[in-house]
């Protein structure tokens, strides 16, 4: 840059110029050389503290402006996803983290593990895939049918059938299954909440959105299979989430004698083997819907089934970082299960962690060792349910389905709308058409 | 001019000019993103308006202040300026219109599907005092106590009232204050159609007087709140006196110089003008 050959030539040979023309010019070679510009050759650089002082003050000035308003401008949500990417580093034990920046996985939510398929809940540690199970998977799709659905006439008395003294109580409980299963099946009561929910987003805010929306009563499913051995097994199948089909898939040599089926929706099961007898509670037709710490309070016959919060669920590591949020809601978890487990342990003897696989979501459960050799899968498609009644049942090809609940749904609303869908949002009202 | 300035005016404008254009200039994202709700009113664009429309540049002013846009924008129906309304429905008056009394577990779904529509029957009172356009933003039903249905509903609107130049405003900041507004006598107004525009009206005539004051003033709010008559009222009032009673508060907004205003002061201008004397 400054010690460029070019300048140092042309100074010498200046200097030798101004000795033969007899002066006195000498360049001074120990002198410290002086600091000049690129462009102004041989000019002194002038160092102009105040000019980029202003020029350095002008951009960090236009920057933190510009940063401040951009920042602004983005989403509350992307600008929360940023905050949380930039704060989380990766870490997930929750150590020195606001709760804030604790993000759920795939596999962890806030409220415990989730097990997508191919992934398998068991009761190891270890991983298991659907492939170490079963052969020839066919998972359930939106568009399969399914055979004879017979209804469960649901227990009118808070019990459950006795457990017998060699029969073995294991099960599953969950939120969420993760399969599809094409059916509707819904109360009159759940049709007139589900309408009332999708009016309200209509009536708060969002007028222009669909009131058809939003359909009652589309049920999941979920695999069982079942290895375990030990004993005739009594198997108890709870859930909190929407209905459930519960597709059990039986290894040889597995004996089951009863299948007791606890939903907060209408939910059946398929595959049942010969002989195994099956009941089934809903929950709501012995508790209200649940509010807010209506669970907190032991109560008679409190059979919606709670899960026990662990150690690993990401609410539990939001709790203690400090998420009042997340510290109400494991408690009312707690307490929650202390109150199914009352209920649980009177009935069926046993304790309501006993045998049990738990999860938020799951695909498919394992109940029992994972089996030497996979056995053949039993898919969902085409096979005869048991399934609780209810009021309304809609089966069919998925435009069918969606055509008959959505008659259903627009029946109810036009009726309480008096005749006319458009009067739920009325046209702005004009000083000129007065 | 040496090359050394025109690089460094280079470096400014190529600086500055994305800033000044995202920021203050029309495009505005922060108002884009932030103002999906708004609704401009056909009648906003009708030739014989009571005020004028928004010039071009007052409207590029009203886009570069996010924070002033839903208030002061003329032209369109915003959240920032509603007409908060609510009626208390008994069970047999929702179907008096015909239809039979579904099963009680239908009833909220009823109740709630009819308020937008019952509701913005009061637009007419709007549209006849206040406003040029008006149109329900937000309904909600609840049952009270007494088994009857309680509906509240936002109704947007766009003023009939000139509105002011926020514009020339210098040191400008909002300033926003609420005053019950007062009747006559003791006894609250009958909640009638009469009242309601009557107290609409009122509400503008303060709002046209603090305009004189600041140079701006925009109706943001005005709330009815409806009550029941004690049977103990009804007993020295005259045989069918109409036991539901509303009033009113109303919230005005301007645009004022923080030099010479303070929240306080401007309070104290509202209360002055609310109740004169």
């Amino acid at each position: 840059m400054t010690d460029d050959r070019r300048q140092q030539d042309f100074a010498e040979r200046l200097s030798r110029i101004s000795q033969e023309r007899g002066g006195s010019v000498t360049p001074d070679q120990d002198k410290p050389k002086k600091d000049i510009s690129d462009f102004n050759y041989n000019m002194p650089r002038e160092s102009h503290p105040i000019r980029n002082g202003v020029i350095w003050l002008l951009f960090l000035a236009t920057v933190g402006t510009g940063g401040y308003y951009g920042w602004n401008a983005l989403p509350q949500d992307v600008r929360y996803s940023l905050t949380s990417l930039a704060t989380s580093g990766g870490g997930l034990n929750g150590s020195g983290m606001s709760p804030e920046a604790i993000p759920e996985t795939q596999t962890m939510s806030d409220q415990g593990p989730v097990f997508a398929s191919p992934r398998v809940a068991h009761a190891g540690s270890d991983s298991l895939a659907l492939g170490d199970i079963v052969t020839g998977a066919s998972l359930p799709t939106n568009d399969m049918t399914f055979g004879t659905i017979t209804p469960i006439i649901r227990n009118e008395r808070c019990e459950l059938r006795t457990v017998g003294s060699a029969e073995k109580v294991t099960g599953v409980r969950i939120e969420n299954a993760l399969l599809s299963a094409p059916l509707y099946a819904f109360s009159d009561q759940q049709l007139a909440d589900q309408m009332l929910e999708n009016v309200e987003t209509v009536t708060k805010g969002a007028f222009e959105s669909d009131p058809l929306a939003g359909l009652a009563g589309e049920k999941t499913s979920l695999d069982v299979f079942v290895t375990d051995t030990s004993a005739p097994l009594y198997l108890v199948l709870q859930n909190m989430g929407p209905g459930v089909i519960w597709n059990l898939q039986v290894a040889p040599n597995v004996q089951i004698a009863h299948v007791a089926i606890i939903g907060s929706d209408f939910s059946g099961v398929t595959n049942l083997p010969t002989d195994t007898t099956v009941e089934a509670l809903l929950v709501g037709d012995f508790i209200a819907p649940h509010q807010y710490g209506a669970d907190d309070v032991a109560r008679s016959c409190m059979i919606r089934p709670w899960r026990m919060p662990q150690a690993d669920w990401i609410g539990s590591l939001k709790s203690e970082a400090g998420s009042l949020v997340f510290q109400n809601q494991l408690y009312s978890y707690t307490k929650g299960f202390e109150a199914y487990n009352r209920w649980f342990t009177a009935t069926l003897g046993v304790d309501a962690a006993t045998n049990m696989i738990t999860a938020r979501d799951a695909a498919h459960v394992l109940l029992g060792p994972a089996p030497e050799a996979p056995f053949a899968y039993s898919t969902l498609a085409d096979q005869d349910v048991q399934l609780m009644e209810a009021e309304h049942l809609i089966t069919g090809t998925p435009a069918e389905r969606v055509a008959a609940a959505q008659r259903l749904h627009r029946d109810l609303l036009t009726a309480a709308l008096g005749g006319d869908l458009a009067a739920l949002n009325p046209p702005a009202m004009e000083r000129n058409s007065q | 001019m040496k090359r050394g300035h025109i690089s460094f005016i280079v470096f400014l404008v190529i600086l500055f000019g994305p800033v000044i254009a995202l920021n203050f200039g029309g495009f505005n994202i922060s108002t884009v993103l932030s103002e999906r709700a708004t609704a401009t009113s056909s009648a906003s664009l009708m030739p014989n308006l009571m005020r004028d429309q928004a010039t071009p540049d007052q409207s590029a002013w009203l886009n570069a202040q996010p924070e002033l846009r839903g208030i002061f924008n003329p032209d369109e129906r915003t959240p920032a300026r509603a007409i908060t309304i609510e009626e208390i429905v008994s069970t047999e008056d929702l179907f008096l219109d015909g239809g039979a009394i579904p099963q009680n577990s239908l009833i909220a779904l009823y109740a709630a599907a009819r308020a937008p529509a019952r509701l913005s029957g009061y637009c007419t009172e709007v549209i006849a005092t206040v406003g040029l356009s008006c149109d329900v933003i937000h309904a909600e039903t609840h049952q009270n106590g007494k088994g009857d249905w309680v509906m509240t509903g936002q109704l947007a609107f766009v003023p009939a009232a000139d509105l002011g130049d926020p514009a020339v405003v210098t040191n400008g900041q909002i300033f926003s204050t609420t005053a019950l507004l007062p009747y006559p006598g003791d006894l609250r107004p009958e909640n009638a159609t009469a009242s309601r525009a009557g107290m609409l009206t009122q509400a503008q005539d303060v709002c046209d007087t603090l305009r004189q004051q600041f140079g701006n003033c925009v109706l943001t709010n005005v709330t009815f709140e409806v009550s029941e008559l004690w049977i103990t009222d009804l007993e020295v009032l005259p045989a069918g006196t109409n036991p539901m009673r509303v009033e009113a508060t109303a919230e005005f907004t301007v645009y004022a110089d923080e030099m010479t205003t303070d929240q306080n002061s401007f309070a104290e201008q509202v209360a002055a003008v609310v109740n004169p004397g």
